[in-house]
């Protein structure tokens, strides 16, 4: 026992890291552990901002493309994919070395290695070389996070058969791809390989891909998903996967029982990420997990174990950095006795950085009206916005689900430019509990792809001008 | 030089106060100490003395309105001086020439900094929002759904919220609305605020008679505004009725034993100690001790988390008729350290400042359970409000001679006992029925068993 801290987060990912910093902040003694080499975990290394870096690449490739038509000629242009690769990790390690840099700052102590609670007081840390440190702790945040599922009949050989890792590190741009999983992360990778060139195919086991979004983004991004050449199949239920070295065939099973199958050179393999709760030691507390493997938490992210708190993708609640890291304050102004307010998560914002980008918050309409509300939609589409008809890009639209009775924003849906940057507004009037009215009486600037929200919010308010 | 006069801190969790009256013009002249003006709290009324001998300069907040602690009031300088606060008055002129009150000046600009540089401001901790924090933010839609079920800012002020900085969310609106409308359900009704909560020192000279109206000839209603006092109990009887999930349990005690140690000690006591030896004494030692064995009746809700008390802080409700009927419920600190002798001694003090009106502020705050003594008025038993946030409050039945059948060596008898009922007012979403009556029992055979004499 060589040190004893008030905090010792175990993980640093966008909810470790975060929840460790704003602990040093609040001038608790803590400590973070991180089992890979660098800190800030599958967001940094593995998700958000690879992926995100990847994709901007193909936006300004398909933007250089587009550009012909308002008069701008680039001729010869082309990937170069190994720079797309290297600007990628030059993103990632700048971003890694700040972290670093961040916990300094906080006098938060790194420790590398492997945490394992023993008892909810002690955390021992085995390092690569084998040897162990036990801290001992008056809290502990378990920011272990998840890792992408593995199919019994797919398993991942990193070549031909890959997970959401492997395929961030792909060699060259492949030619063809199937994808099995259409949900947030598949999609952004068949919304970028296919803007690259490769014939991709998706293959998604429910009525539509994009789960969790409203019904009509859902299906505006399969319209322009299959605009851009991607082939999207609903419903159908992969049976196999047949691994032939340098390429694979993908058997699956249409609605209604036929058998097809798909041969590409990668098959992507991307249907959920479950926890990594499995060996850390929570059987020595009185935390306890729930279905999926994941830690049982209340709403100041604690366990059953006073002191012993759990964020991010290892708790029951959607898998993203944002909600990692508001859930990580949470847990560590909690231990602070700062008093925070629990997570509304029918208030916290969702992005897919396709193209078009979708983004959204709060319910769809379909859960809106099973909830029983008495639900008016405002809906207004990018084509009859000025600044988008000036960018080029027309298609999309502003949706709010509100409340007829009040007004209560009670969920925001877009699909087009700039999508997940314009939903800052309408996710800060949800949080604040304004009105659909206070949106459409804000006065919006002219020419502005922001406009729409307030045309949308204008049309939900019975105050429509374009729409 | 013009001296501030600025409305002081009364206590440490109060932030703010009303002007009820001021009791000079500008242009009088004042002593120092003399009484300037009347405010008043949320918890009590005082009057505020001059800080210097001179002349009242100006009023600059006039009466009725409410401003924070370390605000600039008015001035106090010498006669012909011009007051630095630019309120109305007798700048100039020892006798002023209006008889109107000074025109109000809004005080804000130098309410700011007077407010920063106040001692012991304590800003309130977030982990335990004030549930009656005035003035928080209330969200469009918020305000949509109260205004809609006829909540106004006072009833939305006294709702616990649940998001940031304690803001009242939709859900906690929404959780209000529906507990109010089913909370009368759950328990007798509430025959009056003042059945239920009544004095205590049955030996005070000064108990509360019935309040009187005088209906000015002619006219079939008078209408009056409420005090300030009464709004606070208005806005506290409701917000508890809508806070708690109340239940309450009775148990009839016999205090036979009790009464013999009492007569015993009775006239003795009064002579060495100048206060009575009442049961409420007793009953305050009982509680006190038994309550150290039932933490969860000694406890509160604080969000979602249960917070027990290792002290005990008992409120005890007294009920006030002087200037007019209310009731307030000063704190006995740190009671399980107290003999019976200190009980009766602080219990006779709070009771007799509250009716004198020299309560402290603090003094009413605290308390971790309250007693109440309807019984003082010949009530068989009452079902009180718990004084929020505790989570149980203790009513006295009246005592009497009653026949009660015993067993004698396998016979029974009928005997004369002094007997009474307690009930409890409980928290039933903390408290179990199990809960409270295992407390009960134990208070029952503690007062029933008692044989510590003064």
């Amino acid at each position: 026992m060589s040190e004893t801290y008030d905090v010792v987060v175990i993980g640093s990912g966008p909810g470790g890291y975060v929840a460790a910093a704003r602990a040093g902040a609040l001038g608790l003694k803590t400590a973070v552990v991180e089992k890979d080499k660098a800190l800030g975990g599958t967001c940094l290394h593995r998700g958000c901002i690879p992926t995100k870096a990847l994709l901007h690449a193909a936006d300004v490739y398909g933007e250089f493309k587009d550009a012909a038509k308002m008069g701008i000629v680039a001729d010869g242009v082309r990937v170069e994919w190994e720079k797309v690769q290297k600007h990628k990790n030059q993103v990632v390690s700048s971003n890694a070395g700040g972290v670093s840099h961040l916990m300094k700052a906080r006098k938060v102590d790194v420790y590398n290695g492997f945490g394992r609670l023993e008892g909810p007081r002690t955390v021992a840390v085995k390092a690569e070389d084998g040897s162990e440190t036990k801290l001992s702790t008056k809290n502990v945040v378990l920011a272990v996070g998840s890792k992408p599922r593995e199919l019994p009949f797919a398993k991942f050989d990193g070549k031909v058969v890959m997970s959401s890792d492997h395929i961030l590190q792909v060699e060259k741009i492949p030619g063809s791809l199937c994808l099995i999983g259409g949900g947030v992360i598949g999609i952004e990778f068949a919304s970028l390989f296919a803007r690259l060139g490769t014939k991709v195919t998706v293959l998604e086991m429910l009525p539509q891909i994009l789960g969790p979004a409203d019904a009509d983004c859902a299906k505006a991004l399969t319209r322009e998903l299959q605009r851009q050449g991607v082939e999207i199949l609903t419903e159908v239920k992969v049976t196999e996967v047949k691994n032939k070295g340098n390429s694979a065939t993908t058997t699956y099973e249409d609605s209604e029982g036929r058998a097809h199958t798909v041969d590409t050179e990668i098959v992507l393999v991307a249907v959920g990420r479950p926890p990594l709760t499995e060996g850390i030691g929570l059987d020595t507390t009185k935390a306890t997990l729930g279905r999926g493997g994941f830690v049982d938490v209340d709403g100041m992210m604690q366990t059953a174990e006073p002191g012993v708190y759990a964020i991010g993708d290892c708790v029951n609640t959607p898998w993203l950095a944002h909600i990692a890291s508001a859930e990580g304050l949470i847990a560590v102004e909690h231990i602070a006795g700062e008093g925070p307010a629990a997570l509304n998560y029918d208030h916290t914002p969702s992005c897919v950085y396709s193209e078009p980008p979708v983004a959204w918050s709060g319910l769809t309409e379909a859960q809106a009206k099973e909830q029983g509300y008495e639900v008016k939609i405002g809906k207004f589409d990018f084509a009859k916005n000025a600044k988008a008809a000036i960018l080029g890009k027309k298609r999309g639209f502003v949706k709010f689900v509100t409340d007829a009775q009040y007004g209560e924003i009670l969920g925001v849906h877009i699909i087009g430019p700039q999508a997940t940057d314009l939903l800052a507004e309408p996710a800060y009037a949800m949080s604040m509990e304004t009105t659909i009215q206070d949106v459409a009486t804000t006065v919006h600037a002219h020419p502005t792809l922001y406009e729409a929200i307030w045309e949308a919010a204008s049309i939900a308010a019975g105050r429509a001008v374009h729409g | 030089m013009a001296e501030k006069i600025v409305m002081p801190q009364l206590g440490e969790s109060i932030a703010e106060g009303t002007i009820v009256k001021w009791l000079k013009k500008p242009g009088d002249s004042v002593k120092k100490d003399e009484d300037l003006l009347v405010i008043s709290t949320d918890k009590v009324e005082a009057e505020i003395p001059a800080p210097s001998t001179g002349t009242l300069l100006s009023i600059d907040v006039p009466e009725g309105e409410t401003v924070n602690v370390g605000t600039v009031l008015g001035y106090v300088g010498e006669a012909g001086e011009k007051s630095p606060g630019g309120g109305g008055g007798g700048g100039g002129d020892a006798a002023p020439k209006k008889e109107e009150p000074a025109p109000a000046k809004k005080e804000e600009p130098q309410a700011a900094p007077a407010q920063k540089s106040a001692p012991a401001q304590s800003t309130p901790a977030p982990s335990a929002p004030s549930s009656t924090s005035a003035g928080r933010f209330v969200s469009p839609l918020v305000r949509r759904i109260a205004a809609d079920n006829g909540i106004g800012d006072d009833e939305l002020n006294s709702i616990s919220g649940t998001g940031n900085n304690g803001r009242v969310t939709k859900k906690d609106l929404q959780n209000y609305i529906k507990n109010r409308g089913s909370a009368p359900a759950a328990a007798a009704p509430q025959p009056s605020a003042s059945s239920s909560s009544s004095s205590f020192t049955q030996s005070a000279p000064t108990r509360p008679s019935a309040p009187t109206v005088q209906i000015p000839a002619g006219q079939r209603e008078l209408v009056q505004p409420a005090s300030s006092m009464r709004k606070v109990i208005m806005k506290n009887m409701v917000a508890s009725k809508a806070t708690s999930a109340h239940v309450h349990t009775f148990f009839d005690v016999d205090y036979t034993n009790i009464d013999r140690i009492r007569a015993k000690h009775k006239k003795a006591f009064k002579d060495q100690e100048g206060v009575g030896l009442t049961y409420t004494t007793f009953l305050a030692a009982a509680t006190a001790q038994v309550l150290k064995r039932h933490p969860y009746i000694n406890a509160e809700i604080r969000g979602t988390d249960l917070v027990f008390k290792k002290d005990v802080h008992l409120g005890m409700a007294v009920a006030i008729d002087s200037p007019e009927p209310g009731l307030m419920v000063p704190v006995v600190r740190a009671a399980d350290q107290m003999n019976l002798r200190g009980l009766a001694h602080a219990i006779h003090d709070l009771a007799t400042r509250v009716r004198s009106r020299r309560i402290k502020p603090d003094e009413l705050s605290g308390g971790t359970f309250t007693i109440t003594n309807p019984g003082n008025y010949g009530a068989i038993i009452g079902t009180p409000v718990i004084n929020q946030p505790q989570v149980a409050i203790l009513g006295v039945g009246r005592i009497q001679k009653e026949p009660v059948v015993k067993q004698v060596d396998g016979t029974d008898v009928i005997a004369i006992r002094n007997m009474g009922v307690l009930s409890l007012g409980f928290d039933h979403r903390l408290i179990d029925g199990a809960t409270a009556d295992l407390f009960m029992a134990d208070l029952k055979t503690t007062l029933e068993n008692w044989t510590t004499e003064p």
